[in-house]
């Protein structure tokens, strides 16, 4: 049960929240204002002082009306923090930005909500501390904030890590007020107000107890999130407009397939049964990179169907290298298997190197591009992981099961 | 049938003239580039990608003239307006992408839809990017596309010599300083998409010149006759010729089919791989086998193989 602060005598309502945040005239106003610099830290003082108060004796009915602000006030357990009933949250908020109000909060102190009500049901109430106006740590200094788990004790956790700087500030601070609270605060809201329990330097945990994980990765994401030092602000903006890409996606279909064609046309009319298993080999080359496609939830840009259309162009050459050789080999005399052997076995080195070096290049175009050129890159790597597959093996399995069924030397067409 | 079968043409012996053509191509590039950088307008046309900046192309459901459009859009500074197609449709540009924290293309929409009414205009595509990402775009390119030569010298150098490495990346050169020679003539709009068509070229064309030296290495490494490196060189370019025939116009036909059917961005961007595979095939006979031959020439072993090497080239 809450008790009800002290109020003194008859007073207008802005000095009984002075009365109540300092416990009366006798206090000095500054204990919260004190030397310190940075984050907004809640100073044991505030309303501890407040235990020292004569409790109120009996709710008059005209107290709410005398001092219609502190009505609204109670005593928490913790030191500098006040509960408000969550339904009286709005009003409160009305009264703070009310210019009196606002004057009789002590100079150096600020009034900052917590982010959740505590309690439960019908009796919410919703955290009001009482912190420190100048922060002595301020984001940009946070480098990293991780959950986790206590090792000794089991506690969850959230460790984080301090620059050099911050490290020393807090190390200063912490030093200085040990068993006192910090309060961490996010867009003005009171995250949440950890006790100091030793002084810790640039790198410390914040233990939540028998919190679940998930508490402790909220406030790690909330951490590290909240220290980006200025507003996000877009940088780049590309939108295209509906026609346009639909447009695009069928002009660039059908081009894409009247050019598919008419290769198609040309090998098998060129090498003859051979570019009939050439383009089968292809027809699985195209289902790989679909495939590796989607199985990277790859976005299709323009500059990446120039990197598919580079790919498709060394896939067809793979295959013509290694049809030429044949052919070559077939001329100076060889049995038809050894031909096909030879033929395979000559082309690899050169579509090896050149696989390899376009492969390099997409590597490279990946890791520094970016947007489109990345697209570019991973269709480029995809499209040559897979003409290379294709080539080698599907080709040549294709050509065996083809000389399977002839004899030795018999010839091909090719 | 095979094309080009039993081919001997006599690609090196004709190298001179080949650097020739390939000068003259390369200084009308430059001076494209010379021309119009001291002009004030850019040694190559940078779009918004690259100078930050807003882009917005719209169609107009009316006619309009570039002035039409101007007055429509009032007194906003710096703006650029040209005719993309037909004269319905107009590229908006802007030099900035922000004006006191509002983006400009909200801006352009708002007047736009304020002057033609919802049903008047559509946007078909807008490019806003801050002047930041810009220059940091034109540094990564950059770094990327002379990281990328690094390891294929080193890679190359790795599988054959290094002498081999070099000629490729001269040859790679070669290619990139016509194609943006050609990019800064018609003054084509530098994008990331184009860049991205740049660096398809650049593998094309590299993988056209490996080809050609993993036949000259397995000549140089068989057995059989001596002969000078010149005709050694010549004779593998002419046994890779049906291959490099056929990989070419299968690539073109598919280019052109792009080019003429895909559409207006693609068309653009089929353009420059056009010009970048026939550029790539030339450069691999004409631009790295002879700079192969002439590194061989220059610091190859003394003797015979030299001398003969100049005696041949001679002829």
């Amino acid at each position: 049960a809450a008790a009800r602060t002290r109020v003194e005598g008859e007073e207008p309502a802005g000095e009984s929240v002075r009365d109540l945040l300092f416990g009366g005239q006798d206090e000095d106003a500054d204990t919260a204002g004190s030397a310190e610099a940075g984050q907004d830290t809640a100073q044991a003082g505030d309303t501890a002082q407040a235990d020292e108060a004569e409790e109120d004796t009996a709710a008059v009915p005209t107290e709410a009306s005398r001092r219609p602000v502190s009505a609204l006030l109670m005593e928490s357990g913790q030191p500098g923090q006040l509960l408000v009933d969550e339904r009286d949250v709005p009003i409160l908020e009305e009264w703070l930005s009310h210019p009196e109000v606002e004057r009789a909060i002590p100079r150096g102190s600020i009034l900052r909500w917590g982010i959740q009500p505590e309690g439960e049901g019908a009796e919410l109430y919703r955290p009001l501390w009482v912190l420190e106006e100048r922060a002595f740590l301020r984001g940009e200094e946070l480098e990293d904030a991780q959950p986790g788990r206590d090792q000794q004790f089991g506690e969850t956790i959230v460790s984080f890590d301090l620059s050099r700087r911050g490290g020393s500030i807090f190390r200063r601070v912490t030093g200085q007020n040990v068993g006192e609270l910090i309060a961490i605060v996010l867009d003005n809201e009171v995250f949440s107000a950890p006790v100091i329990r030793s002084q810790i330097g640039s790198q410390g945990q914040i233990q939540l107890g028998a919190a679940p994980l998930a508490e402790a990765q909220d406030l790690a994401l909330v951490l590290r999130a909240g220290a980006l030092p200025a507003p996000l602000t877009i940088i780049e903006e590309r939108t295209v407009g509906p026609s346009l890409g639909a447009d695009s996606i069928r002009q660039g279909q059908i081009a894409g397939i009247i050019g598919l064609v008419l290769v198609v046309l040309m090998m098998i009319g060129y090498y003859r049964v051979a570019g009939i298993l050439a383009v089968g080999a292809l027809i699985v080359y195209v289902a790989l990179v679909l495939g590796g496609l989607a199985a990277f939830n790859a976005t299709l840009t323009l500059p990446g169907i120039a990197g598919l259309i580079l790919t498709i162009g060394m896939a067809v050459d793979a295959n013509v290298l290694i049809f030429e050789r044949i052919r070559e080999e077939l001329a100076t005399g060889r049995t038809t298997r050894a031909a096909v052997d030879e033929g395979f076995k000559h082309a690899m080195s050169a579509i090896v190197d050149s696989n390899l070096t376009t492969l390099l290049t997409a590597l490279i175009l990946f890791q520094f591009g970016t947007g489109p050129v990345r697209g570019f890159a991973v269709t480029l790597s995809i499209g040559i992981v897979a003409s290379f597959f294709s080539a080698v093996y599907v080709t040549r399995t294709f050509f065996l099961l083809y000389l399977q069924r002839k004899r030795p030397n018999e010839p091909i067409s090719i | 049938m095979r094309l080009f079968k039993d081919a001997s043409y006599k690609f090196i012996q004709q190298r001179r003239k080949a650097y020739v053509v390939s000068a003259a191509g390369l200084l009308v590039g430059i001076a494209a580039m010379i021309f119009f950088a001291a002009t004030g307008s850019g040694w190559v046309n940078y779009g918004v990608d690259f100078t930050g900046g807003t882009i917005i192309q719209v169609e107009f459901a009316e006619s309009q003239t570039v002035g039409d459009v101007r007055d429509a859009l009032g007194t906003m500074e710096g703006v650029e307006i040209t005719q993309f197609g037909d004269d319905t449709e107009y590229l908006i540009r802007v030099p900035e992408f922000s004006e006191q924290g509002t983006n400009v293309s909200e801006v352009l929409s708002a007047i736009l839809a304020e002057e033609y009414g919802d049903d008047g205009y559509q946007v078909v595509r807008t490019e806003a990017v801050g002047p930041k990402i810009g220059a940091e775009l034109q540094q990564r390119a950059l770094l990327a596309i002379l990281l990328s030569f690094g390891l294929t010298l080193i890679y190359l150098a790795f599988r054959f010599e290094w002498k081999f490495g070099v000629a490729a990346v001269i040859a790679t050169v070669h290619d990139i300083l016509i194609a943006l020679g050609f990019i800064a003539l018609f003054r084509i709009e530098v994008s990331l998409s184009l860049v991205a068509a740049i660096l398809t070229v650049i593998g094309y064309s590299l993988n056209d010149t490996i080809v050609v030296f993993d036949r000259i290495r397995e000549n140089l490494g068989s057995k059989g006759r001596s002969e000078a490196y010149t005709d050694l060189v010549n004779r593998s370019i002419n046994d890779t010729l049906p291959r490099t025939i056929m990989t070419s116009v299968t690539t073109l036909v598919v280019l052109l089919s792009l080019f003429l059917l895909g559409g207006d961005i693609i068309r653009d961007f089929a353009l420059i791989l056009i010009l970048g595979v026939l550029v790539g095939t030339y450069s691999s006979i004409f631009v790295a086998s002879p700079a192969l031959l002439e590194i061989e020439q220059r610091s190859g072993e003394e003797g015979q193989t030299r001398t003969r090497g100049r005696a041949a080239a001679r002829a």
